[in-house]
């Protein structure tokens, strides 16, 4: 009987059955989508990030500090070689090819080619295997022998600086990260040959590149420690080979936005959940106290109601499950590289379907059990009334909660679990004492009321159970459609940070700028202007026994304008008059809102293995580098960590960018220096940023299009109610015009209320999203727009007005007074 | 030994800051078997009489004892068992569940129990025929006139053979000719079975039909009358 009961509870209104499997469904893939998303976006990242050695492990690599240019092997890891399974050295330099009057740059590396498939499992298409090996072979990759319209046994004309090579296709490989170099096509050519190039060279053994794979009971760690205490290498980067931090952080803040938004999106769906299975309970008090009467305990109710509440869970969890197999499956991959073999995203689905099904029946179920205490009588009486009543606990509890969200944000210092203490306390609050003022309001408004019409709407708007659920929940869509349209347009803004840390059209790298003396040969260069140099470093800095990761910039205030500064701290003249001074630093304000740091502290940094302490002197406010920078005045720089003044020089131009770069490269000479169009550079990111940017959107509108179907699924569940009360009134004499009054104007105090509640707290929502957003170290002052929380308001008190009054229509026609008896 | 015993029975309810005393000290006792009537004006306090004497609600002050124990002290579980095997009810609006068949509703509190043997298949039958109710078994509620709910909802409050049956009433939306149908079977009920029956009722000719007729006013008994 139980069983039946729960079947025949559960398909008896087939709306409100669907439309709870199909929220259920809806949370399921909601929660999936905020357990992997940042996952998609680090996995994006991570397959773009350019292997050089695939079978390396650390990397030591030329910098502009380095004390020499080219280094050896051997004497210097002789004394490691227990440690190391293998090493392997390359020169790894710059030129260019024209071939049928197009220039194509390209990145020579010399290696061994036994080397070269020591550190790279490659498989080749073509290759000479009769051929006997030759100091000018080279090997290329399937793309850029397409591209350059090469074939085996062509010959190459290669220029590096001043000297010209030409250079014989050996082999073909399919291809390889170890040849996707922005910007470059990348060649490898034998040693000996391309050292050809080094004064000193020709003989090999010459490198600027040391791969080294440790024995596998040696610790990376532990390797790279004692590499860094060899003199011969001192300035040249020793690091892993595939050092995805840098690139997991960036894909950490980019996915942040939108993950506290869909989790914010599936605690509304919850409540909403919750709203109706309340709202459904309250109509089977009737049914609950007719089991009663024939003498049905608590126990039998519960289990009727608990397995009607199985069938939703079970029927919208397996959609759930489908419609994310067939997201992760189909529709993901359209716009994303996943791996779809990554049992991250299997143990995802389960994780998020196995919480949601425990978390959604625990809500369906609290109902029920709250029922347990209801009196036979007591079910009567309230299963007959609509009214909404009040409970003076609730509202100073929903008072006291909204009362205490604001102290928690609008301290200086920033801290995520305040920020989501006072976000969730806000939240709560203010759904609970909407209907409060409301009645409050009302209630007034009531007394001075002369007319019917206006009395009863408002009579209705302050005492209805119906209005206070749609108050509640339309004023949760606004908020929750407002944190995702800033959030999606956030996530737009820190992409868009990504490519435009760096504003230029050419970058020069790996610049050894000692003095102006390269700057100044690039300020000659035709056509080119806003030239900026400046030293870069990632690194640490430490106060007390706090750690911070930090983008050091060393700049001369000339070229301070490069920094982009919000500049609601300071202006950009103060700021270089306190650069000027030389004797501290500039630190970005996130720092002191995350971390505490004041002006005046001295900080720990340490670079080229030099650890100074500098002092705070101002602040400024950026999102370069991920607003993690600290600048410093070049020179000052240079003093303390015995650096050059800069390593980069980025510039734009008025001419063919293509063919300044080949203006400079020939201009500046050096092997080791790198100049890259910008946009060659960036085109790799900008096709993950794209693609990025695309998703965010259609997750943001997949997640809007739940709420608006959340808001319009209680307005039909409430439309049920308003019927009857329709019959009534027409019965009473009244004619469609003033029906219909009564209907506009409750609804549009509702949707008026709820825009100016969305409105009111909006500025402590945003405050509180600031102080969670801190848990990946960013600092957005004002990461939620008032336009949108105006638009939206706006937006969804329109719709819902609209949408309430087109419930009359669908009643009008019929013949009132015979559905009034018939009921 | 009584079957229900009254005690001193006071009923308030406060709304807004107002005391409202709808039943005044009323001391009633009920006999195994007895057919009782309870009338009254409007706002007299019988159906909340009724709800207290059957445990549906609880009195501010006295008590109501059921074979000697104090209802007040039962808890949910045993006011339940209390309900589904001793005590019946019939409402006004008969509160058949719409999404059961007339059939499923009658057997409801057996399968609750968990206990509907071949003999009370054989049982439920006799009282399908005797309330000529047996071709609608298998209709839902919405699917029968109010006068054959009604019966329904009598057989629903017979099959499980209570010792006593309360009735709100239970002829108050029915046409004369079905009203009168129910009161004889109700009648032949108590006679049959021995089961008493405690019938709220505005109808002077409904309560005929009855033992003792309690005439109440203003929450006290105001009259007696043995039929």
């Amino acid at each position: 009987m139980i069983f039946k009961q729960a079947t025949r509870n559960f398909s008896q209104n087939k709306v409100t059955t669907a439309a709870i499997i199909f929220t259920v469904a809806l949370c399921c893939v909601m929660l999936f989508l905020s357990f992997i998303y940042s996952q998609i976006i680090q996995e994006e990242f991570r397959q773009n990030i350019p292997v050089e050695a695939e079978n390396a492990v650390i990397r030591i690599e030329y910098t502009p500090q380095s004390r020499t240019r080219i280094i050896t092997i051997s004497p210097h890891l002789d004394p490691y070689m227990d440690d190391i399974e293998f090493t392997v050295g390359a020169l790894d330099i710059y030129g260019v090819t024209k071939i049928r009057k197009n220039t194509f740059y390209i990145n020579l590396i010399g290696l061994s080619f036994e080397n070269l498939n020591k550190i790279n499992n490659l498989e080749y298409i073509e290759e000479e295997k009769e051929k006997r090996p030759a100091k000018d072979d080279i090997i290329i990759s399937q793309k850029t022998a397409e591209e350059l319209g090469l074939s085996l046994g062509n010959s190459i004309l290669i220029r590096v600086g001043q000297k010209e090579k030409r250079f014989y296709v050996a082999k073909i490989a399919h291809d390889h990260p170890c040849f996707e170099r922005a910007g470059v096509h990348v060649i490898y050519g034998v040693e000996s040959f391309v050292s050809d190039y080094f004064p000193g060279g020709g003989y090999g053994n010459f490198y600027n590149k040391i791969y080294i794979k440790p024995k596998d009971h040696i610790s990376p760690q532990a390797l790279m420690d004692k590499l860094s205490r060899i003199s011969a290498y001192k300035g040249y980067d020793i690091r892993l080979e595939t050092d995805v931090r840098s690139y997991d952080q960036t894909a950490r803040d980019i996915a942040l936005p939108l993950t506290i938004a869909s989790v914010g999106c599936v605690v509304m769906v919850l409540i909403l959940i919750f709203l109706i299975v309340n709202s459904r309970i309250k109509k089977q008090m009737e049914l609950i106290s007719k089991l009663k009467s024939v003498g049905a305990d608590n126990g039998y109710i519960f289990k009727v109601f608990a397995l009607e509440g199985l069938f939703y869970i079970v029927l919208g969890v397996l959609l759930g499950v489908a419609a994310n197999l067939y997201l992760f499956y189909k529709i993901l991959p359209l716009y994303m590289n996943i791996n779809l073999g990554n049992d991250f995203y299997i143990k995802s689905l389960i994780l998020s379907s196995l919480s949601n099904a425990v978390v959604i029946f625990l809500l369906f179920i609290y109902p029920i059990w709250k029922s347990k205490n209801v009196s036979v009588r007591k079910t009567y009486v309230s299963s007959k009334n609509t009214l909404w009543k009040g409970n003076k606990l609730l509202l100073i509890f929903g008072t006291l909660a909204v009362g205490a969200s604001v102290p928690l944000v609008v301290l200086q210092r920033l801290n995520p679990v305040r920020g989501l203490i006072a976000f969730i306390l806000l939240f709560i609050g203010t759904v609970i004492i909407i209907p409060y003022v409301v009645q409050g309001v009302f209630y007034l408004l009531e007394r001075f009321s002369k007319k019917s019409v206006s009395f009863i709407a408002f009579r209705n708007l302050r005492q209805e159970k119906a209005i206070t659920n749609n108050l509640r929940i339309l004023f949760s869509a606004i908020i929750v459609c407002s944190i995702l349209i800033s959030a999606a347009s956030l996530t737009s803004s820190l992409l868009f940070q990504v490519i435009s840390d760096v504003d230029c059209d050419i970058i020069i790298e790996n610049v050894k700028g000692e003095t102006a003396y390269q700057k100044n040969k690039v300020l000659e260069t035709d056509g080119v202007y806003d030239v900026y140099c400046y030293y870069y470093e990632k690194s640490t800095m430490s106060i007390g026994k706090q750690q911070m990761d930090v983008n050091i910039i060393g700049i001369s205030p000339d070229d301070f304008d490069f920094m982009q500064n919000t500049g609601d701290l300071m202006s950009r003249e103060e700021l270089i008059k306190v650069l000027n001074k030389k004797d501290g630093m500039l630190l970005d304000f996130m720092y002191h809102k995350v971390y505490g740091i004041e002006i005046g502290d001295k900080l720990s940094v340490e670079m080229n293995g030099i650890l100074q302490d500098i002092e705070v002197k101002a602040f400024y406010n950026s999102y370069q580098y991920g607003g993690r920078t600290l600048v410093i005045h070049s020179e000052l720089m240079n003093d303390l960590f015995n650096l050059p003044l800069y390593d980069t020089i980025v510039l734009k131009t008025h001419n063919n960018v293509d063919e300044t770069v080949m203006v400079l490269r020939a201009e500046l000479g050096d092997q080791n220096v790198i100049v890259i169009n910008k946009n060659a550079l960036f085109g790799v990111y900008v096709d993950i940023l794209e693609d990025t940017l695309t998703f965010a959107y259609l997750f943001s509108f997949f997640i809007m299009a739940v709420c608006l179907f959340g808001v319009f699924t209680n307005i039909v569940n409430s439309r049920e109610e308003r019927k009857m009360a329709y019959y009534q009134l027409y019965s009473l004499g009244m004619d469609k015009w003033r029906i219909m009054g009564i209907e506009l104007i409750e609804n549009l105090f509702v949707a008026v209320f709820c825009g100016i509640f969305a409105l009111l707290t909006h500025f402590i929502f945003s405050l509180s999203i600031s102080n969670i957003l801190a848990v990946s170290r960013i600092y957005i002052p004002t990461p939620m727009s008032f336009l949108y929380s105006l638009y939206l308001s706006l937006f969804f008190g329109a719709g819902y007005v609209l949408f309430a009054l087109s419930g009359y229509f669908s009643v009008k026609s019929k013949k009132a007074i015979l559905i009034l008896k018939y009921n | 030994m009584p079957l229900i015993v009254a005690k001193g029975l006071v009923k308030e309810f406060n709304n807004k800051k107002v005391k409202n005393r709808v039943i005044k000290g009323i001391n009633l006792s009920i006999e195994q078997g007895e057919f009782i009537a309870i009338t009254g004006e409007s706002g007299s306090g019988k159906s909340t009489l009724l709800y207290l004497l059957s445990g549906l609600d609880k009195p501010t002050s006295g008590g109501v004892f059921y074979m000697g124990k104090n209802l007040a002290l039962f808890n949910d579980r045993e006011m339940a068992e209390l309900r589904r095997n001793e005590i019946s009810f019939i409402y006004q609006f008969y509160n058949l569940i719409p999404n059961l068949t007339i059939y499923e509703n009658i057997i409801l509190p057996k399968r609750i129990e968990k206990r509907l043997s071949l003999e009370d298949k054989r049982y439920l039958k006799e009282l399908l025929d005797f309330a000529k109710i047996g071709h609608i078994a298998d209709l839902r509620p919405n699917e029968v006139s109010g006068g054959e709910q009604q019966r329904a909802a009598f057989i629903r409050s017979v099959f499980t053979r209570p010792k006593i049956i309360f009735a709100d009433e239970p002829t108050g939306n029915l046409d004369s000719a079905s009203g009168e149908r129910l009161i004889d079977l109700i009648k032949d009920i108590n006679s049959t079975y021995k089961t008493a029956i405690v019938m709220v009722t505005h109808s002077k000719e409904n309560a005929k039909a009855a033992q003792r007729e309690l005439v109440l006013k203003d929450g006290v008994i105001y009259d007696e009358k043995r039929q």
